[in-house]
């Protein structure tokens, strides 16, 4: 499903140059959850972005359902972006002026989806991650577990094969958290998409299947998780 | 079907307006507002001026058209076959057939004064008027500010013009002489050709056509004998025209029915315009013109930072849109909408303003001009095509920042670096 071969990302301020991936290799099957770990700074959230098509490596190349993503034009990965892919974002990343209903709405109506349609998923999605009735509910009438809540029925709404979640629980509470990734997993669980998460946390990263280990922006440890 | 960008964008606009705070959308729009009344009163009251200045000739003097002698003869031959042709047009409310003189005006007269004293004596024109028929035409009894107006049985009783009084003229000159100390029931020696009498003011006019102000007006009957005008030949002839008629198809009725260059001149108000006057206009216009471009300019600046800031606070979460997939396109029509929004009720407000307040406010009270009295000319096809450039200035102000903020790096949008 991802195929990551020699990737490097190399950020250059003025004359200084930070190196942050140094050549990673990895490989993710479909369907597959798993848990990407360092220190801070080690290029966690770096690769995440390669792979998620939000930002373009330096070299390298990431190759998502056969397509090499640096052939893709910008439009293609925006295509890719809404109808492939879900993002969970570390500060849930809602609109402020929508409710958690247009917020989880919005992705739908872009793919072309009716209004009604769109609600109706929605709500739909909404109720499975348990704010069913909060739907119109400001993100500022929410707690932050509720927040993340909305922020993964977004991310699901529209079935995307890959979802992405960038330390889902870093602002959360320790219950928070667990409703959260308890959520993360069993979507996994009954959907089976592949599913990349970063987290700091090891008691977290325990919920995947697969624990790829970043340090100084190579692949550390690469470990599978026996369920 | 409406396309994905379109609807992404109406539904972004329609939440960031309702959703936002309603001061700064007021605040906007208030803008919006005064931009939009900045480029129609300003000009409208500048255009005004003269066009007050237009109406009052046409009201007091000339009427909807003038028939006036040809520059080459002394007055309208065979008058009174030209008055049965204006007769005989049912667009006539009503005429008033004037004959003019030349003459002289004297005043205090009877107070000995050293022989080298130069006599009070203004230079005027004298019009013999039926007071009814001037009167249903020009409306010239309310202007009188002083006395009574005349009857057409009066003899030796006339009106004067304010302008030619001392205590009417709010400056001195040497070449606009004027009568000191002229009251009601005091008398005047009048020249008229060889002829000299002795005169009565019942009566003082004021307007602000200098026609008017700088006349002498004396009832038909006597200003006939005065001159020996035995043939009815007028000099002009003002006439008013029904609500609704066309002058310029009542001069065309009128020159086909044989009233012709050769004997008169038929013009309408518009064409007995002085010409300062329509040169003033088209300047004034042009003036108005360049102060409603920098409003227009003042405007577009207001809303490009307006929507800059908005787009820049926002940023983060432009970066957020566009990452899970929302395109720039869908993003900046949500922009373009909101200005449009903006722009539109700006409009709307103001030209509610301009037709249901402005308009009718001055042309009940028009503001005091020292030559006119200023109106708010706001002609419905230049009003609508204010309100369509400033939308379209606002819209281009609006998209502009969007598509700047939009175009910046996502990743780097949604970090915030």
């Amino acid at each position: 499903m991802i195929n990551i071969q020699q990737l490097y990302k190399t950020y250059r301020t003025g004359n200084i140059e930070t190196k942050v991936l140094r050549g990673i290799d990895l490989h993710i099957a479909d369907g597959e959850f798993i848990a990407i770990m360092g220190r801070s700074g080690a290029g966690k959230s770096t690769l995440l972005y390669q792979i998620s098509l939000l930002d373009e490596p330096t070299s390298g190349t990431i190759t998502i359902d056969n397509k090499e993503t640096s052939t893709l034009s910008n439009q293609d990965r925006i295509d890719m972006r809404l109808t492939t892919m879900g993002y969970i974002f570390q500060d849930y990343a809602l609109i402020p002026e929508l409710t958690a209903v247009e917020n989880v709405m919005l992705p739908l109506i872009m793919q072309g989806q009716t209004k009604q349609a769109a609600y109706e998923k929605s709500v739909e999605s909404l109720s499975e991650v348990g704010l069913k009735d909060k739907v119109d509910n400001l993100p500022s009438q929410l707690s932050g577990g509720e927040q993340q809540r909305v922020s993964v029925s977004r991310a699901i709404a529209h079935h995307p094969k890959i979802l992405f979640a960038d330390e889902p629980t870093a602002n959360l509470d320790a219950e928070s958290a667990k409703t959260v990734l308890d959520l993360l997993s069993q979507l996994h669980k009954e959907r089976g998409q592949t599913t990349v998460m970063i987290t700091h946390e090891e008691e977290y990263a325990k919920y995947t299947e697969r624990i790829v280990r970043l340090s100084e922006g190579i692949i550390s440890e690469d470990e599978r998780l026996k369920k | 079907m409406i396309p994905s960008n379109l609807r992404v964008g109406f539904f972004l606009a329609l939440r960031q307006l309702k959703r936002s705070n309603p001061w700064t959308t007021l605040l906007i729009i208030c803008v919006m507002i005064l931009t939009f009344l900045n480029l129609v009163v300003l000009s409208g009251i500048l255009v005004g001026l003269i066009e007050g200045a237009v109406g009052a000739v046409r009201e007091h003097y000339t009427g909807d058209v003038i028939i006036t002698a040809p520059r080459e003869k002394g007055f309208i031959e065979n008058s009174p076959r030209v008055i049965q042709t204006v007769q005989s047009f049912p667009e006539v409310a009503s005429f008033s057939a004037r004959y003019t003189e030349m003459g002289t005006a004297e005043a205090n007269y009877q107070t000995p004064g050293r022989d080298t004293d130069i006599p009070e004596r203004v230079s005027t024109t004298f019009a013999g008027i039926d007071p009814a028929s001037e009167d249903a035409t020009t409306n010239i009894r309310e202007l009188l500010v002083e006395g009574e107006y005349i009857d057409e049985n009066d003899f030796d009783q006339v009106v004067i013009g304010a302008l030619l009084l001392r205590k009417y003229l709010d400056f001195e000159s040497e070449l606009f002489v004027t009568l000191e100390n002229v009251e009601i029931g005091d008398k005047i020696r009048v020249q008229i050709g060889e002829t000299t009498r002795e005169v009565t003011i019942k009566g003082i006019v004021k307007s602000k056509v200098d026609e008017i102000d700088r006349r002498i007006f004396f009832p038909q009957k006597q200003f006939r004998t005065l001159i020996g005008r035995n043939d009815f030949n007028v000099d002009e002839i003002a006439i008013k025209l029904v609500a609704g008629a066309d002058p310029i198809v009542v001069k065309g009725g009128l020159i086909a029915s044989g009233i012709t260059a050769d004997f008169a001149k038929v013009q309408t108000f518009e064409d007995a315009q002085p010409k300062f006057l329509q040169d003033m206009k088209q300047t004034f216009r042009l003036l108005g013109n360049i102060v409603s471009s920098l409003g227009l300019v003042v405007a577009s600046i207001t809303v490009f930072i307006v929507i800059f800031i908005n787009a820049l606070t926002r940023r983060k979460f432009i970066g957020i849109l566009k990452g899970i997939g929302i395109s720039g396109t869908a993003i900046e029509i949500s922009y373009v909408f909101q200005s449009f929004f903006y722009a539109i009720i700006g409009s709307g407000v103001g030209v509610a303003l301009v037709y249901g307040v402005l308009v009718p406010y001055f042309n009940a009270y028009p503001i005091n001009f020292p030559f006119s009295d200023g109106i708010l000319v706001a002609p419905i096809m230049e009003v609508m095509a204010s309100a369509i450039l400033l939308i379209i200035i606002t819209v281009i102000a609006g998209y502009v920042p969007s598509r700047m903020i939009v175009r910046k790096n996502t990743l780097d949008s949604i970090l915030g670096r």
